[in-house]
C-alpha cells in the first residue's frame, strides 16, 4: 500500500514541474535533508574532490615535494608516453583486469549457482569461500608467499606429486604475473559469490518452474531466466571488480614488489614508486590522471554491455 | 520536528568540522640542556619493532638524556622501503622530522631536496668526521663539500666458502677465488643438482631477493676497479660495469650456479645454512649452537671469508647515518642526539640488529666486533670498502635500478644497454 510520503514526492515533483512553488514543509524538508548530506558532502569535498583536483594540477608540474614545483604543462604526459616502464605497468594492469575480473565472475556465478542448491554444509562452504574476502591481503599474500616459495612451498610440492617440474612462481617473469592473477581471483571469490547468490535468490521461483514446465532445459532456463535476472547485480560486480583489479597494489607490494624484472609492476605500484620512492610527485600524479581515464572507459565499455539500460 | 532535525544536523556538521581540527605539539622552548623542554621528532629506518628494537633505541634516548633530561623523545620505526614516504610526507604537511635516520645513498638527495640541514653550518666539519671514521664513509656524508650526515653503523657485505663443500668439490680449501673468473669457475664445481636439474646445493649464493642485485652488482664492478659514482657523476657504465653485469648474468641464467631471487624462508645467507657453498653473507653469524634463534653452531667453523678480488680487493659496504631534518630549530638538542646515536655502546647495540659493525675506527678491536668471525673480517676491511651512493638522482636512480639489473640478469637485455639507460636516470636525462 502507499505510503503518505510514496504520494507526497510524486505529487511534490509534479508540483515543481508545473512550476509552483513548493510549500513550507517541502522546503523545510529539503533544507533538512541538505544539512544531513552536509558531512558526507564535506568529506567527499575535503578528501575526494579536493585531492583530485589537486592531483590533476599537480600533473602539469615538476613538484618532486608538495608545494616546491613549477608548471610543466603537458611534460609529465610526454614523458610518460614514451616512459617503458609505465607502459609495461599499463600492459600488466590491463591484462590482469582483463583476466581476473572476467574469470573471477564466472567461477564466483558457478559457485554460487552450487551453493543455490540444496546441498548439505552450504552454510559452512558459503563461509569459507566469504573468509578471504574479509583477511587482510598483506595476510593473504604473506601466505601466498610460502606456497609460492620455490623451494619448499606447497605449490611445487603439489606439481612434483603430479611429475610435473618445479617452477619459479614469483621468482619467474614468465610466470610471477599470472601467479598473482590466481590469488587476485580466489581472493575476490567470496564476494562476488555473495552478490549473485543473493541475486539468484531473488530470482522468482515461479518463473524457473514455468520455464520447466513449458519444456526448457536446463540451459535455456538459465540464459532466458537466470542470466536475465542478474543483469542488475552483474553490472555492479563488474564495475567493483574492474575498480579493484586496476588498483590491485599490496598485493604487488608485499609478493614481489613489482618484479622481478618489473614483471609483476602495474600502474598503482608504478604510480607509488614514482611518488615515493623516486620522489617525483608531479609525475605520479600525471600517471594517476591516465589510470583514472582508464578506470572510467572500462567503466564505461562495461556499462555499455548490459542490455537494460534503463535498469541503470 | 523538522527545524529539530535541522538544528540536530547542523550541530553535526560543526562538531565535525571542529573535531578535525587538531593541536600542534609544543616544541622546545630553549637551547640550555639542563634546562630546555619540549620534544623532538626522530624518524629511524629499520629498527625491528621488537623488544630488541626498543631497548636499542630506548639506550640511545638514555645517553641522550644525560645532555638534554627534560626534552621528550618520540620515535617513529619505519622499513627502509617506507622511509621515503615519510620524509616527504612529513615535509608536505610540515610537521618534519627533527632527526632522520637513513641509508648512507640518502644523504645527498635529502641535502639535495632541502629535507636535511647542513652539519657542516652547525660546527661538524669534515675533519672531526675523518678523526672517528673509516676515510671511505667520508665522502658519502658530504654535498657540495659540507657535511650533511654522520655514519653510525656499517652493514658490510662479505663473502665466504664451505671448506667441506671445497673438498668435496676438488677445490684447495685454503684458497678462496682470485679473480671473478676463478669465482665464476669454482661456482660451477660447487652447484650440484638432483636428477631433475634442480639445484641441491648452490655453487654461489648472491644472498639477494629478485629486484635487489644492486649491492652485488656494486662489489663485482668495485672488484674490476669501477665504481658507481663518482662525485654525483655516474660512473657504472663502464667496460668493468658492463663485465661485472655479464658475469652476474652467466653465473646465474647461463651456469645456473645461482637460483635467481632465491632466498629461504628465514631470509638467512644460504652459505651459513650449508645449502649453498659459497656466497654472500652479512657480518654477524651466530654461532651459537641454538638451531631456533638462528645459531649454526659448527658450521661456524667450516666457513671461511673472503673478499672479492680481481684487479682490486673490495667489500661491499652500507651502512646507517643520522642527519637533521630540515624544519628543525632545535639544533643543538639534535646535534646531541646525533652523538648519542654514534656513542659506542650505541652502535653496538644497532650492529647486533642491524647485522653491521660498529663504523668507528677503535671499533675494530671491540669485544663485540672480536667475538664474531663475520663481524671481526668485515669490520677489518671496511677500509677496502666500496659504496652505494652517488648525487641527487640517487633515489630515482635507485628505484629504477634493482628491476633493470634483474633484466640483464635474466637475459632480457643486454649488460650494455641496460646500463646505458641506467646512466640517462643517473644524470636525470
Amino acid at each position: 500500500m502507499a505510503t503518505l510520503t510514496d504520494r507526497a514526492a510524486p505529487a511534490a515533483a509534479a508540483a515543481h514541474r508545473r512550476g509552483r512553488r513548493p510549500s513550507g514543509v517541502q522546503q523545510a524538508r529539503s533544507r533538512a535533508g541538505w544539512i544531513l548530506l552536509l558531512p558526507a558532502l564535506v568529506h567527499s569535498a575535503i578528501f575526494i574532490a579536493v585531492p583530485t583536483v589537486i592531483v590533476v594540477a599537480l600533473g602539469f608540474t615538476d613538484t618532486r615535494i608538495v608545494g616546491r614545483g613549477s608548471w610543466i604543462g603537458l611534460g609529465n604526459y610526454v614523458k610518460l608516453l614514451g616512459d617503458d616502464t609505465f607502459r609495461k605497468a599499463l600492459l600488466h594492469t590491463l591484462t590482469y583486469t582483463l583476466v581476473v575480473v572476467p574469470v573471477g565472475m564466472v567461477v564466483a556465478l558457478l559457485i554460487a549457482i552450487g551453493l543455490n542448491q540444496n546441498i548439505r554444509v552450504r552454510g559452512l562452504f558459503r563461509t569459507l569461500f566469504y573468509i578471504p574476502v574479509v583477511t587482510a591481503t598483506v595476510a593473504v599474500s604473506v601466505v601466498w608467499l610460502w606456497i609460492y616459495n620455490p623451494s619448499t612451498g606447497l605449490a611445487n610440492e603439489v606439481l612434483a606429486f603430479f611429475g610435473i617440474g618445479r617452477s619459479g612462481w614469483l621468482t619467474d617473469p614468465h610466470t610471477a604475473l599470472p601467479a598473482l592473477m590466481v590469488v587476485g581471483i580466489w581472493q575476490g571469490l567470496g564476494f562476488k559469490m555473495i552478490l549473485y547468490l543473493a541475486a539468484l535468490q531473488g530470482i522468482s521461483p515461479d518463473l524457473i518452474d514455468a520455464a520447466r514446465l513449458d519444456g526448457a532445459s536446463k540451459w535455456q532456463v538459465f540464459r532466458n531466466v537466470t542470466w536475465p535476472g542478474l543483469a542488475p547485480v552483474q553490472f555492479f560486480v563488474l564495475v567493483t571488480s574492474i575498480a579493484g583489479s586496476f588498483q590491485v597494489f599490496d598485493l604487488v607490494y608485499v609478493t614481489t614488489g613489482g618484479g622481478p624484472a618489473n614483471a609483476t609492476n602495474v600502474l598503482n605500484f608504478d604510480i607509488f614508486t614514482n611518488a615515493f620512492a623516486r620522489l617525483q610527485i608531479g609525475y605520479a600524479s600525471a600517471e594517476t590522471v591516465i589510470m583514472l581515464i582508464f578506470v572510467g572507459v572500462l567503466i564505461y565499455v562495461g556499462r555499455l554491455s548490459q542490455r537494460d539500460r534503463k535498469e541503470l | 520536528m523538522t527545524r529539530k532535525l535541522s538544528v540536530v544536523a547542523a550541530l553535526a556538521v560543526t562538531g565535525l568540522l571542529l573535531a578535525g581540527c587538531g593541536s600542534a605539539q609544543p616544541k622546545a622552548s630553549s637551547e640550555d640542556p639542563a634546562k630546555a623542554t619540549g620534544e623532538i621528532r626522530v624518524l629511524v629506518a629499520n629498527f625491528p619493532l621488537n623488544n630488541q628494537g626498543s631497548a636499542a633505541f630506548q639506550s640511545i634516548v638514555d645517553i641522550f638524556h644525560k645532555t638534554y633530561p627534560k626534552i621528550t623523545v618520540k620515535s617513529d620505526f619505519v622499513p627502509y622501503d617506507g622511509l621515503n614516504q615519510k620524509i616527504s610526507t612529513s615535509l608536505a604537511s610540515g610537521q618534519s622530522y627533527d632527526v632522520i635516520s637513513a641509508g648512507i645513498g640518502w644523504v645527498q638527495p635529502l641535502a639535495d631536496l632541502g629535507a636535511i640541514q647542513n652539519l657542516t653550518a652547525l660546527g661538524v666539519t669534515k675533519a672531526d668526521l675523518t678523526k672517528t671514521v673509516y676515510p671511505g664513509f667520508v665522502p658519502p656524508m658530504l654535498y657540495k663539500g659540507d657535511v650533511y650526515a654522520v655514519p653510525v653503523v656499517a652493514n658490510p657485505r662479505v663473502l665466504a666458502y664451505s671448506k667441506s663443500a671445497f673438498e668435496k668439490a676438488g677445490l684447495d680449501p685454503t684458497k678462496p677465488p682470485q679473480s671473478l673468473a676463478e669465482l665464476r669457475a669454482d661456482a660451477k664445481k660447487l652447484t650440484i643438482t638432483d636428477g631433475s636439474g634442480n639445484i641441491t646445493q648452490t655453487g654461489f649464493d648472491f644472498f639477494a631477493p629478485p629486484s635487489n642485485y644492486r649491492q652485488q652488482f656494486v662489489a663485482f664492478m668495485g672488484a674490476l676497479g669501477g665504481t658507481e659514482f663518482t662525485g654525483d657523476k655516474p660512473t657504472f657504465n663502464t667496460a668493468a660495469g658492463v663485465a661485472a653485469l655479464d658475469m652476474m648474468h652467466s653465473m646465474i641464467t647461463v651456469d645456473k650456479s645461482s637460483v635467481y631471487g632465491f632466498q629461504n624462508s628465514a631470509k638467512t645467507a644460504l652459505v651459513t645454512t650449508g645449502a649453498a657453498a659459497m656466497g654472500f653473507t652479512g657480518p654477524y653469524v651466530d654461532c651459537s649452537t641454538n638451531q631456533d634463534l638462528g645459531g649454526i653452531g659448527d658450521k661456524c667453523k667450516d666457513l671461511v671469508y673472503f673478499n672479492l678480488t680481481d684487479k682490486k680487493t673490495v667489500e661491499y659496504v652500507g651502512g646507517r647515518v643520522a642527519a637533521i631534518g630540515a624544519g628543525s630549530k632545535y639544533t643543538k638538542a639534535d646535534l646531541a642526539f646525533l652523538d648519542a646515536f654514534r656513542a659506542p655502546s650505541s652502535q653496538i647495540a644497532i650492529s647486533k640488529f642491524d647485522v653491521g659493525v660498529p663504523v668507528s675506527k677503535d671499533a675494530v678491536n671491540s669485544d663485540f666486533v672480536t667475538s664474531n668471525p663475520a663481524g671481526s673480517f668485515a669490520s677489518k676491511n671496511l677500509e677496502k670498502g666500496v659504496f652505494e651512493y652517488g648525487g641527487a638522482t640517487f633515489l630515482d636512480f635507485r628505484a629504477k635500478f634493482g628491476p633493470a639489473l634483474d633484466a640483464a640478469i635474466l637475459g632480457q637485455t643486454s649488460a650494455a644497454a641496460t646500463l646505458a639507460s641506467l646512466e640517462k636516470i643517473a644524470e636525470g636525462r
